[in-house]
């Protein structure tokens, strides 16, 4: 699922434990095999945590079954080669985590809740079978549980079961398939992220109830708003993973892209200004609308200058590419928050630093983004080479072959782009599967089937300059899906590439020293990008004060999570 | 009601869920942060206040082995079991319901020992 966790030379630990010697593909060391006495002291210690929990005044615990942990370890052949009376029969595997609800049971007393999260779809190489899926449901029912919750996948499974191509509630069907076996409560997961998908999943009696985790972080009122039927002011989580299990993984506090009030509510707050100021922000991206809508709920007048026809910024690229469809969302939701803030928005409006300085402003926030760079390259005006603004937004017709230089963040999006042509499985569940080689029809343990997939129209080449891995600064925990993904799609990537020069035959470059021509029909520049502040010289010594946020302070690569965080803060400070 | 699901109470005997959405288990890292037990209140009662029917925290270990990342949260003492009310009476002031999850690593556990 997150697959690709690394680790610092620091943590070759011979202290973790195991049902067999067995090292996992994600770790960089093998576990001790746990003896019998250890496996007994082990689930004491389930059970004493489970008591302590309940004097700690908790409402129940989760008992963690799924995801490839010890639980996990112990049910599954693939990691359990025990000879003893925990290993071996399916029925001896599941001893395990069986004995530890049956005892938490008798320790807890029947006031107090019990959920077992089962690994419902191993996605794993030998894997649990679906049988062995119900006979696990019906020992921990009958063990004592209070309800059983989804898990989907082991951590390193090589399909992506939370992110953002993963479609709305794509895993439901699984949970639906335990429906009726059994007698207690079943909490469906992963990517349920709006009351609509959860409504209907539940109408549909794929599961009793739904369980929200990153939506939450997105936004704290999710229920409340669905309740009032407000569910279009809900700041939507777009699966992103960059502010949430890309910082769990790299060892940072979570947070969320779309709400860095998550997991920080202490320290950012939102209060009522005592102060109101009449504020000017220019650009309507992420940065700008982020501080223009909190600053207007705290209570300041801003106006909001948009040179487009439309808000979003870089969130207009992103939503067009296949399997980002999600960030319309956000779009939506901060339509929705200038009207309900009262931010005056200007669309179609470029302004300039002296109509700025002549407006009354007490203070100007520039987020007017960035523009991209150019590559440098002899022949970077021959007609073949477009931007990808023109690919991406402007839908410019596109060639068969077509080379992109720069494989960042936007060079892979420009890939994924061209390579699918229209047809996204995030938005199509049963693409998605095969595309994934996950078998619906769960003929074998871990219902891993053969990928099936739409082969690529186009022949790409990603190019960059750079040695290395493509993808290798791309978000820690979805890196590796977006490269499975044009791999899949045969895209040819290059790493340490000299380029020389465009001309009618295509795109001349240096591999090893050695000339080669690249004959595409489009060469795309994605080649970075530079802030855009040219505003600032001429305000300053007008002698406004001037805030730089997002891109324009800083555009590296474009960064809507560090973007909407600076906006966010600017705004609860000023 | 616009989501008559969803927004169905759910008897589970000796306790009764007001909807049927829960809070799903993220280990967020303030497990492990300084004021990370204050911060958890903060972070769970406001969600708890806005009406999640029940929230689960992120994974907590049973004894060292387990833990997911070097010092992550356990609860194996009473030391600890003071430091987890902080949270319990957060949630349920603001009216919400809370699950501990228990989370053993095994060999995805994580050690920082040389
Ligand atoms: C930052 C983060 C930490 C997580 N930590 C845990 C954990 O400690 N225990 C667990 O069972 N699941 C954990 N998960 C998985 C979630 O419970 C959930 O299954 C997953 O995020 C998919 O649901 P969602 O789409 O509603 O977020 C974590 C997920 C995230 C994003
Ligand atoms: S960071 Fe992205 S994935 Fe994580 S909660 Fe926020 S929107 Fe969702």
């Amino acid at each position: 699922m997150y697959a690709n966790t690394s680790c610092g030379k620091v943590c070759l630990s011979s202290f973790s434990v195991a049902p067999s010697k067995l090292k996992s593909p994600i770790t960089p060391f093998t576990p001790r095999a746990l003896n019998k006495w250890g496996i007994k002291r082990t689930i004491t210690n389930f059970v004493r945590c489970a008591v302590l929990a309940q004097q700690a005044g908790y409402d129940g615990v989760e008992i963690m079954g799924s995801e490839g942990y010890l639980i996990n370890q112990f049910i599954v052949s693939h990691t359990n080669h025990r000879k003893d009376e925990w290993g071996g029969t399916y029925e001896q595997r599941i001893r395990f985590p069986v004995e530890i609800v049956q005892r938490t049971r008798e320790a807890v007393g029947k006031d107090f809740i019990i959920i077992y999260r089962l690994s419902m779809l191993d996605l794993i190489p030998n894997g649990s079978t679906w049988e062995e899926v119900e006979q696990l449901a019906l020992r921990v029912e009958t063990a004592g549980a209070s309800m059983i919750n989804t898990g989907i996948g082991w951590h390193e499974a090589r399909v992506p079961t939370i992110a953002t191509m993963v479609p709305r509630a794509g895993f439901s069907w699984v949970t639906k398939k335990l429906m009726g076996k059994i007698n207690i409560p079943l909490i469906t997961a992963n990517r349920i992220n709006t009351p609509e998908i959860a409504e209907q999943i539940l109408s549909e009696g794929c599961a009793d109830l739904v369980s929200l985790a990153r939506p939450f972080l997105a936004d704290p009122e999710f229920v409340k708003k669905a309740k009032e039927n407000r569910a279009d002011e809900i700041n939507t989580c777009i699966a992103c993973n960059q502010a949430c299990l890309d910082h769990t993984f790299s060892r940072q506090i979570s947070s969320c892209l779309v709400n860095p009030r998550a997991c920080h509510e202490t320290e950012l707050n939102y209060h009522p200004t005592s102060n109101p100021k009449k504020l000017a922000v220019v650009g309507a991206g992420p940065a700008g609308l982020a501080f223009a809508t909190i600053a207007a709920q705290r209570g300041h007048e801003v106006h909001l200058y948009e040179a487009d026809a439309a808000i979003g910024g870089q969130f207009n690229l992103a939503k067009r590419i296949p399997g980002k469809e999600e960030f319309h969302e956000t779009i939506r939701y901060f339509e929705k928050r200038i009207l309900k803030t009262g931010v005056h928005l200007y669309l179609n409006t470029k302004v300039n630093a002296e109509f700025l300085l002549h407006q009354g402003f007490d203070e100007v926030v520039l987020a007017t983004g960035v523009s991209a760079r150019q590559a440098n390259i002899a022949g970077e005006d021959h007609p073949k080479v477009l931007t990808y603004k023109e690919v991406i937004n402007q839908q410019k017709p596109v060639g068969n072959s077509v080379a992109i230089i720069g494989a960042g963040g936007v060079g892979f999006d420009v890939a994924e782009f061209l390579t699918h042509d229209g047809t996204s499985s995030a938005l199509h569940p049963k693409l998605f599967m095969n595309e994934w080689g996950i078998d619906v029809a769960y003929q074998t343990g871990g219902a891993l089937k053969k990928a099936n997939i739409i082969p690529s129209a186009r022949t790409i080449y990603l190019l960059k300059r750079s040695k290395g891995k493509h993808g290798e600064n791309l978000g820690k925990t979805t890196g590796w899906i977006h490269r499975s993904s044009l791999k899949n799609k045969k895209v040819n990537m290059l790493s340490e590439v000299t380029y020389q020069k465009i001309d009618d035959q295509g795109l001349h470059i240096l591999m090893n020293n050695v000339p080669q021509l690249l004959a595409v029909d489009n060469v795309v520049i994605c080649a970075g990008q530079s802030p855009m502040r040219e505003l600032q010289q001429s305000l300053e010594t007008g002698g406004a004060k001037v805030h730089l946020i997002g891109g324009a302070d800083e555009a590296r690569e474009l960064d809507a999570k560090r973007a909407i965080n600076q906006g966010a803060r600017l705004a609860a400070l000023l | 009601m616009h989501y008559p699901h969803l927004l169905t109470p759910l008897n589970l005997g000796f306790t009764q869920l007001k909807n049927r959405v829960i809070m799903g288990s993220m280990h967020t890292g303030l497990e492990e942060a300084p004021n990370g037990f204050d911060r958890m209140a903060a972070y769970y009662a406001e969600r708890a206040a806005a009406d999640v029917a029940l929230i689960i925290t992120g994974g907590i270990a049973p004894n060292w082995e387990g833990w997911v990342s070097p010092f992550a949260g356990k609860l194996t003492n009473q030391k600890e079991v003071r430091q987890h009310r902080i949270i319990t009476e957060a949630v349920h002031q603001a009216g919400g319901k809370i699950c501990m999850q228990i989370l053993h690593a095994g060999r995805y556990a994580y050690h920082p020992f040389p």
